[in-house]
């Protein structure tokens, strides 16, 4: 964890591209707060692994939103539920229920379509607010940060050499 | 900036690639390992797969060369099953059900030997139907019984006299009791002494005089003395009669017991040996019972290792959920017109050889968990080639109602059964049947079995085999049996089926029986009937012969009484007679005397009475005339007294006055 925690600081302070690590953090999103074990969440993965986002920073978010997700699986629970009692859908879900793929997507599982419809409806806005705020933070923290005494201190730690050596 | 990382795009294609690879090599090897040693633990023994290929395309398994190994026999497998296709349901795996839909297994083979013996599963079960089967047991006592029909009376006389035996040892043991009790009353009888004495007394009493009542009374107590010594004596002799009476009645009776022991034991000769329809029945069962029974012991044999799949096929509970601290969430579930079960079998096809002809077992729609709106299981098991079926067997598994309602229909013709050899009535008959028809409906509602199987055998053909005693007749009846009918009425439960065997065979044999056996019955009976008279002849004359002596003494003992009786009582009695009579001559003199002295006082008593009367009425006028006296002086006293009196007053009246003139004047 805290090898990951310094990969998302030298990140941050790198000049990988905020789009990289603000889709990391967005496919985090989904991954994290939607149940772990659902089939959408191999096409997370694989994005994850095929695109050229931050893997780090996924990870890191991804525990990160696992624990969220504690918080919030009553409020997904009630969303999925809402949506999949509607009288005006029961028609759709029901053409869905009849096929195995959809079935297997497990869409009629409260919190899954509920966690997921809000993850996918966050995503975006997600990726944008992690870019800006990456943006933010090299513009205006990243100079300061690296003053404070601090942060000098534990760039000096022979820890964080080390840490530097090897992963080059 | 590239947007694809390369690296991870050839990583995840490597990886399934990789799964791929391990899958295609080394998948068909452990599913083959899996299936054998989930095989035997099941089985109990060894279960070899020769091949196991996994298809992509449909998904599924095609095992080969699968051999189940029979634990009771290891040299032989119970079941060989040359090839199982099975094609799954990819994506319900995902949701944790098994949907299978296809099934083919061709090729059953059962009890094939083994190139080498099977090994035993560490733990072995109990071999299940081994132990014995209560109906065939049944059914062997049963041919027992028939085979006792008609043995030679010789040798069944003394068997069957035990009532008769009983009656005349019971009757025995009641004389013997009567003779003790008659010889021990006889002691208690006035013997020649005592008779002797009686005489005796009499002739003295006869030599009484009789010349007066005082000698009469004295002669009268002397004969009321004997005649309470002959009473005594009497009351004996009753005891001594009524008890010997009993005795001879007991006797008389147990000797009628033993009048019905003959009958009992005749009753329970034609109830052993009987010729009716009840027996003309046993002998339906036994021609359909021990192949009947054999396959119902292997029907049962395969449910029980059948059992432990169907209970996992009735429990269709939802896995539990793995432990987590997050919210489970709620699945919401929609109509489906085919849902799928946690195990489902869509489609299966069972072929296999038996009997030299092909069978198929056709299974649809098999699943667990099923519920009213599930459709029923189909089933269908087909004896023969396409529209040549010979046996079709349509089956039905259903719920209606919450209640499990299973159908069965049966449809056969040209149905071959084996020819048979069975021993009745102590005769071996052979009986070949040609093929039969067979129709009928078994209905399983919650377990519980009801239906009837009717078999038509068009033709048959009995044979004696041996010599026996019925053989000469029953070769003769069953010549003329050509057609019958074999109804098997089913009840009780899945699990413990019970069949009743019915069957027209027992009217038609038992016609024919009735008109060859007859004869030969009522022959049979006839020496039987001398056999048992003889023999109940023979065992009741120590009985006889012991109450004819018991009835000799009764009569002798009696004789006994009445001699008693004549030289005794008849004296006594003529004694007691001529006493009475010089008894009331006596009274009568004295009664006559006694009268006129009654007479004379009575006189004398009026006489004495008038006289007294005379003088009491003297005597009472002389009284009045004193007391006339008397009262005539009283008065004239009374006058004098008063006139005293008056003048004596009239004085003291005249002193006072003068007193008080005196007074005055003073």
């Amino acid at each position: 964890m805290i090898t990951m925690v310094l990969k998302l600081l030298k990140a941050l302070n790198s000049e990988i591209g905020p789009w990289q690590i603000a889709f990391a953090g967005a496919l985090a999103l989904v991954i994290g707060l939607t149940p772990l074990w659902s089939v959408h969440n191999l096409v997370i993965l694989l994005l994850a692994f095929v695109l050229r986002v931050h893997l780090a920073t996924f990870f890191m978010f991804w525990a990160l939103f696992t624990g969220l997700a504690y918080l919030l699986d009553p409020w997904f629970h009630q969303i999925g539920l809402y949506w999949l009692t509607q009288a005006s859908l029961n028609e759709t879900w029901t053409t869905m229920y009849q096929q195995d793929f959809w079935q297997v997507m497990h869409f009629n599982h409260s919190k899954t379509l509920g966690s997921l419809i809000v993850t996918v409806l966050a995503f975006l806005p997600t990726a944008l607010l992690f870019r800006l705020g990456i943006i933010r933070y090299r513009a205006s923290m990243m100079p300061w940060l690296n003053k404070l005494k601090v942060m000098q201190v534990l760039k000096g730690s022979r820890f964080y050499q080390l840490y530097e050596r090897v992963d080059g | 900036m590239k947007m694809f990382r390369w690296s991870g795009l050839i990583g995840f294609v490597v990886f399934t690639g990789l799964l791929a690879l391990i899958g295609f090599f080394f998948l068909d090897g452990w599913l083959k390992s899996a299936l054998e040693s989930a095989g035997m633990k099941l089985n109990g023994a060894e279960v070899n797969v020769a091949k196991v290929d996994f298809t992509l395309s449909p998904l599924g398994f095609n095992l080969e060369g699968i051999e189940i190994a029979d634990p009771d026999k290891l040299t032989h497998n119970a079941l060989v099953l040359s090839q199982v296709k099975v094609e799954i349901n990819f994506l319900q795996l995902f949701l944790g059900n098994v949907r299978i839909n296809d099934l083919v297994v061709s090729d059953v083979q059962t009890d094939i030997l083994r190139r080498r013996p099977a090994q035993l599963a560490p733990v072995a079960s109990v071999p299940v139907g081994a132990e014995e089967n209560a109906v065939v047991a049944a059914t062997a006592e049963k041919a027992k019984a028939l085979g006792k029909l008609l043995p030679s009376p010789t040798d069944l006389v003394s068997e069957q006299t035990r009532s008769t035996r009983d009656a005349v040892a019971q009757a025995q043991s009641t004389i013997d009791s009567g003779r003790s009790t008659v010889a021990a009353s006889v002691n208690d009888l006035p013997g020649d002494a005592a008779l002797r004495d009686y005489k005796e007394r009499i002739a003295a009493l006869k030599n009484m005089p009789l010349d007066s009542l005082a000698n009469v009374k004295q002669s009268q107590a002397l004969v009321s003395a004997l005649g309470s010594d002959i009473a005594k004596d009497k009351i004996r002799i009753e005891t001594v009669k009524r008890s010997m009476n009993g005795a001879v009645n007991d006797s008389k009776q147990a000797l009628d017991a033993i009048l019905s022991g003959p009958e009992a034991d005749w009753a329970q000769l034609k109830a052993d040996y009987p010729l009716n329809k009840d027996s003309a029945y046993k002998i339906a069962e036994l021609l359909l019972g021990e192949a009947f029974f054999n396959k119902m012991n292997q029907a049962q044999y395969w449910y029980a290792k059948a059992k432990p799949w169907i209970a996992r096929l009735q429990s269709d509970a939802e896995p539990e959920a793995a432990v987590s601290d997050r919210l489970v969430g709620q699945v919401v579930r929609f109509d489906h017109p085919d849902p799928t079960a946690r195990f489902q079998l869509d489609q299966s096809l069972l072929s296999f050889v038996a009997d030299q002809r092909p069978w198929q077992l056709t299974v649809g729609d098999l699943a667990s968990g099923r519920t009213n709106t599930t459709k029923p299981v189909l089933i269908q098991l087909r004896r023969g080639d396409g529209d040549a079926a010979s046996l079709l067997v349509n089956g039905q598994l259903d719920l209606i109602d919450d209640q499990r309602v299973d159908t069965f229909d049966l449809a056969g013709k040209g149905i071959d059964f084996a020819a048979r050899q069975i021993n009745m009535a102590g005769t071996n008959l052979a009986w070949t049947p040609e093929p039969a028809n067979v129709s009928g409906q078994l209905t399983a509602v919650d377990g519980e079995l009801t239906g009837l199987v009717s078999i038509l055998f068009p033709s048959n053909r009995f044979s004696v085999v041996d010599g026996g005693q019925t053989a000469k007749y029953l070769q003769t009846a069953l010549k003329t049996v050509d057609e019958f009918r074999v109804d098997i009425a089913v009840s009780g439960t899945l699990k413990k089926p019970s069949f009743a065997v019915m069957s027209d065979l027992d009217n038609k044999l038992s016609a024919a029986l009735r008109d060859v056996a007859q004869a030969e019955y009522e022959a049979w009976l006839s020496s039987m009937k001398v056999a048992l008279d003889a023999e109940i002849a023979r065992l009741r004359q120590p009985a006889d012969a012991a109450f004819a002596q018991l009835s000799d003494k009764r009569d002798a003992v009696e004789q006994q009484i009445k001699k008693f009786e004549q030289e005794v009582e008849a004296e006594i009695r003529s004694l007691e007679e001529q006493l009475a009579n010089e008894r009331k001559r006596f009274e009568r003199a004295a009664s006559e005397a006694l009268n006129a002295a009654k007479d004379q006082a009575q006189a004398e008593l009026d006489a004495a009475q008038a006289k007294v009367q005379a003088e009491l009425e003297a005597n009472k006028a002389k009284a009045q005339a004193e007391v006339d006296a008397a009262r005539q002086a009283a008065e004239a006293e009374k006058s004098r007294a008063e006139a005293a009196a008056k003048k004596a007053a009239d004085d003291k009246l005249k002193a006072e006055a003068n007193k008080l003139t005196n007074k005055i004047k003073f």
